[in-house]
C-alpha cells in the first residue's frame, strides 16, 4: 500500500519547503552582514575619516537589523 | 618634499627634533616656540619650521592657495581635508587632496534603490505570491526590503571608500569596488611622467567631472581617478607637485 497525498498535506509540505527556503535566506544574510561588518572593519583602517565610526555603527545596525529579521521569520512562520 | 622644508635653506641647522616631529610634537613645539624668548638659538628654527608646515601646500601650489580647509566628509573634492588620513601613512606624510566620485554620477543608484523598493506593491498587486499566505507574504516582503538595504549599504560603501588620495609625497588609490574587493595602489610623486584629464558627456560637462589618468614609471603603471570632480583643476596641481618634486631633486644635487 502506498500512502496517498491528499491537497492539505501537499500544501503542507509545500508551505514547509518555503519555510525552509526563507530559514536558509535570511541565516545567508546575517553571514553577509557579518562580511560586510570585517570588510567596513578593514576599510576604517584602510581610510581613516572622522565619518568612519559612523560607518562602523551602521554596519552593526544592519548586522543586529539581519539577526531580528531571522529571528522574525523564525517565529512568525514556525 | 618641497623645498620650502629644506632645512639647508634656513642656513640654521636643523635640531633632531624637527627631523621626525609627529602631530602632537608639533603643537608642543608651537607650544615652545611662541613661551621661548624670541632671539635664542633654539626657537627661531622650531618657528620657521612649523610656518613652513603649516602654509607649506599654499606655498609651492596656486591651486591649494585658493582652496579652504575641507570638513565635509562626503566631499567628493576635499582639498586639505581635516582628520583624514590613511593606513600607509607616513608620519609627516600630508593628505592635501581627497577625491571621490562624483555626487551626480550616484544619482543612478539612488533611482535603482527607490525603484526596487516598490517592487513588492507591484507584485502584490498583481498577485504573484497569493498562494502563499499572509504570514509568508509578510516575511517575504521583510527579506526583499533586506536584499534592498544591503545594496544600498554596498552602494554607499563602495562611494565613500572607493578614493583617490594625494598627499605630499604620493597618490593613493584606494579601490573598493563592491564587499569582496579591495586594492590599494601608491606611486610616488616623482615617479609620475604623465597626467591627463578627460572630460565627457553632458553631465561631465554640466557639472565638472572627468576622468584623471596619471602614467607612472612604478609597478603600477596608470592610474585612473574615475568621474572625479575639477579634473583640470587635478591635472594642475598634480603638476605643480611635479614641478616641485623636480626642484627639489635639483637642490638636493646641488648641495
Amino acid at each position: 500500500m502506498f500512502p496517498t497525498l491528499s491537497p492539505s498535506s501537499l500544501n503542507d509540505i509545500l508551505l514547509g519547503g518555503v519555510r525552509i527556503l526563507f530559514y536558509l535566506g535570511f541565516f545567508l544574510y546575517i553571514i553577509f552582514a557579518i562580511i560586510a561588518l570585517r570588510q567596513i572593519e578593514l576599510m576604517r583602517k584602510t581610510v581613516i575619516t572622522p565619518f568612519s565610526g559612523v560607518v562602523f555603527l551602521i554596519g552593526l545596525a544592519h548586522l543586529l537589523l539581519a539577526i531580528a529579521a531571522f529571528a522574525f521569520a523564525f517565529l512568525t512562520l514556525m | 618634499m618641497p623645498e620650502i622644508f629644506d632645512s639647508s635653506k634656513t642656513g640654521k641647522p636643523s635640531s633632531p627634533k624637527e627631523s621626525t616631529p609627529g602631530p602632537h610634537k608639533e603643537a608642543e613645539e608651537v607650544l615652545d616656540a611662541s613661551n621661548a624668548p624670541e632671539n635664542t638659538e633654539e626657537s627661531t628654527p622650531r618657528m620657521t619650521h612649523e610656518k613652513r608646515r603649516a602654509k607649506h601646500v599654499d606655498e609651492y601650489s596656486n591651486v591649494m592657495r585658493h582652496e579652504a580647509p575641507t570638513r565635509n566628509v562626503f566631499a567628493a573634492f576635499a582639498a586639505k581635508p581635516f582628520n583624514v588620513a590613511f593606513e600607509a601613512q607616513h608620519s609627516e606624510e600630508q593628505v592635501i587632496l581627497l577625491l571621490r566620485q562624483h555626487v551626480v554620477t550616484q544619482v543612478k543608484y539612488i533611482l535603482i534603490v527607490l525603484g526596487l523598493l516598490f517592487v513588492p506593491v507591484l507584485v502584490s498587486s498583481i498577485g504573484m505570491l497569493s498562494f502563499l499566505p499572509t504570514r509568508f507574504q509578510f516575511v517575504a516582503n521583510i527579506g526583499w526590503y533586506l536584499i534592498v538595504l544591503s545594496y544600498a549599504l554596498e552602494v554607499f560603501l563602495s562611494w565613500f571608500y572607493n578614493v583617490y588620495i594625494i598627499t605630499d609625497e604620493r597618490v593613493i588609490d584606494v579601490d573598493f569596488n563592491s564587499l569582496l574587493f579591495k586594492n590599494v595602489s601608491y606611486a610616488k610623486i616623482d615617479n609620475i611622467e604623465d597626467v591627463s584629464a578627460t572630460t565627457a558627456g553632458a553631465l561631465g560637462s554640466i557639472f565638472d567631472y572627468g576622468n584623471v589618468r596619471i602614467q607612472t614609471a612604478g609597478t603600477v603603471t596608470e592610474f585612473e581617478f574615475e568621474n572625479v570632480p575639477h579634473p583640470s583643476k587635478v591635472v594642475s596641481f598634480l603638476n605643480e607637485m611635479m614641478i616641485e618634486e623636480e626642484q627639489e631633486q635639483l637642490d638636493r644635487r646641488a648641495i
